[in-house]
């Protein structure tokens, strides 16, 4: 069966070719090919050859420059990474190669798996508080204002100027954001404190980044919170937008209060949207290594990145790499299982 | 349309708007806080800066330009801005001609392309550190700013094309194969014809990428390890000593690095929830 495959592929080719248009010379072909096409004769143009090799001549200079870059700057990293995992690397010219004792040490450290529970926990917590409060946000912004004369959904007054408010943390730098959150999470100086004891709330003034794992915990999920939502509210709105006002007119019909009307409808048309949006926070979640870096101090808090930056700052470059590999698969884990968890039958409209 | 107005009117009543409004101001002073403290720090005293008060008794303006003698804030603005520009012109002149192809011709893997780009824009530049710094090691291009601009290059490209292919998708081809048959070439009609109508989505990414390459932080911490060769963002946190932090420098300095942002963003502020729309949502 397999060798009489390619002796029946030439006929056909020929066939298609001869469909297609007539066979010009070879040296003429090719000289079309490195010449712009404003310059290729017209018997060139209706040979076969040429418009595969046209198409070819279309994808190398598209497409080569930014693969070719991702290959460099993304996948080669990624690949170094992997390698130097398995190795002893500590900044000299050897790196020799040591089998799996890197994953060995990692797995009989304790100091990376206090620094795993606290990114574990970051990653449960902070997608679902955030997507929570942006999905609100939203829905109040596309479809919490007052009910305005033949229109089934009315957005609050000044909707956009919120969406503004909200994303523009996004813009920050998050080292700037982690700065400005130290000050205001600052024991004798800071805003919060300082406004709990304006309100007269004394008692709940902490020492909010002084060395206490929970505290620094919830700090680090206020500002990661803080900085991502708004970008969820942008995002989910643009998604609630997209929904058919006839849709909400219909529910109001059948007599749906606000809140049926959100979670029968609303809420599943943009469910597609939401779970995307899960696996991006989750991964930032999993990273937030600049706010814990800035922010946090040391003895109160690590995260899994922040632990491989400091085995990177000691030397120890094998068995940081180690780190950023599981942590990779780790985060490609999770992708894969909130795809699963979350997949439902797509809804058209 | 009939049936749906007196039940408009029926729920139309003023309290639970007037809640609404208000728990809606109260969230965004909440959100809005920071950024005047942020301010305001950098205009404090030095001997105020322990004070719980929110507004210093005197603006300190002097903070501002005292910054720039007491640190290498200068060069780490020389290099946000090089490493910022050059990574933004890269990344247009790479992401272009791969969206529009991207969203013009169904080639064979553009599948994968599309994945691949989802894929790598989900790789955290934390894991892949320590493998960039092998690499530019071995090329011997630690603490440069090309390096850098590579780099940031590099990770952005992925949402620009993701954007332009979404925006030039939505561009009908009837108008390029209509200036074809008037007698341009493949090429011309898109410089002439597709170029200038997604010029919206252009602006978008260009201005995206140069505010995130304009606030990296980690491979600017990792890969530029002399303090006058970091970029801004890295650069800040030299006012963060072990003991004591310079408060009022270190917001002066950031006030002076979320400016061009602020501008820019004002910009593309409307472009960027129709980019994002574009992109991600169906």
């Amino acid at each position: 069966m397999k060798t009489a495959k390619p002796a029946e592929s030439p006929p056909s080719t020929t066939a298609r070719a001869a469909a297609g248009g007539t066979r010009a010379p070879s040296g003429l072909l090719l000289l079309s090919v490195l010449l712009p096409p404003r310059f290729t004769p017209e018997r060139v143009k209706r040979d076969r050859r040429y418009r595969t090799l046209d198409k070819y001549r279309f994808i190398a200079g598209f497409l080569a420059l930014p693969l070719a870059f991702y290959a460099v700057f993304v996948i080669s990293p990624f690949l170094q990474a992997i390698y130097y995992s398995f190795t002893d690397w500590d900044g000299g010219a050897t790196a020799d190669f040591v089998g799996l004792d890197n994953y060995r040490k990692l797995w009989n450290d304790d100091r990376f798996w206090d620094s795993a529970k606290t990114s574990v926990s970051l990653l449960v917590a902070a997608p679902v508080i955030t997507l929570s409060l942006g999905i609100f946000f939203a829905y109040m912004i596309t479809a919490g204002g007052r009910h305005r004369r033949g229109q089934a959904v009315a957005g609050v007054v000044g909707s956009s100027f919120y969406k503004v408010v909200y994303f523009f943390p996004q813009v920050l730098s998050i080292a700037i954001v982690a700065v400005v959150w130290m000050r205001v999470f600052s024991t004798r100086s800071g805003l919060l404190n300082g406004s709990l004891g304006a309100v007269g709330l004394d008692g709940l003034e902490k020492p909010w980044l002084g060395g206490d794992y929970n505290l620094a915990l919830f700090a680090t999920l206020t500002v990661l919170c803080w900085s991502f939502v708004g970008f969820y509210v942008v995002l989910f709105s643009a998604a609630m937008g997209a929904i058919p006002r006839d849709l909400y007119e219909a529910a109001l019909l059948d007599g749906a209060g606000r809140a049926t009307t959100f979670f029968k409808v609303t809420l599943p048309l943009i469910w597609d949207t939401v779970r995307t949006g899960w696996i991006y926070m989750g991964i930032q979640a999993l990273d937030a290594f600049a706010i814990v870096l800035v922010m946090v101090p040391d003895h109160a808090l690590k995260v899994t990145p922040v632990f491989l930056y400091q085995r990177f700052r000691e030397g120890q470059f094998g068995y940081a790499t180690a780190i950023g590999v599981v942590l990779l698969v780790f985060s490609v884990v999770f992708s894969l299982i909130i795809m699963r968890v979350g997949n439902r039958d797509r809804i058209e409209y | 349309m009939t049936a749906t107005a007196p039940a408009a009117r029926k729920r139309s009543f003023r309290p639970r708007t007037l809640v609404i409004t208000a728990v809606a101001w109260l969230l965004a002073a909440l959100f809005l806080a920071p950024y005047l403290e942020m301010v305001l720090t950098a205009l404090r005293p030095a001997d105020e800066l322990r004070d719980r008060s929110y507004f210093p008794d005197k603006l300190e303006w002097s903070n501002l330009v005292d910054v720039w003698k007491e640190s290498s804030l200068g060069d780490n603005l020389q290099v946000t801005l090089l490493v910022a520009g050059g990574a933004t012109v890269l990344v247009l002149l790479v992401s272009l001609p791969a969206a529009y192809y991207t969203a013009r011709v169904r080639y064979r893997g553009r599948k994968w392309f599309l994945l691949l780009v989802l894929v790598t824009q989900m790789f955290q530049p934390t894991a892949l550190v320590v493998g960039l710094y092998r690499q530019f090691y071995q090329l011997d291009m630690l603490n440069s700013v090309w390096t850098l601009i590579l780099c940031n290059a590099a990770f952005n490209l992925a949402f620009a094309v993701w954007i332009l292919s979404a925006y030039i998708s939505s561009i009908p081809v009837e108008l390029e194969e209509a200036a074809m048959v008037d007698g341009t070439s493949r090429f011309g009609a898109m410089i002439r014809v597709t170029l200038p109508l997604a010029l919206p989505g252009v602006v978008t990414a260009v201005i995206f990428t140069f505010i995130t390459s304009w606030n990296e932080f980690i491979m600017g911490l990792t890969l530029s390890t002399e303090p006058d060769k970091q970029p801004l963002t890295v650069g800040i946190n030299n006012f963060i000593g072990n003991y004591t932090v310079q408060w009022n420098y270190l917001f002066a300095a950031s006030v002076v690095a979320i400016l061009p942002v602020i501008v820019l963003f004002a910009f593309i502020e409307r472009h960027v929830v129709s980019g994002l729309t574009a992109g991600s949502v169906k």
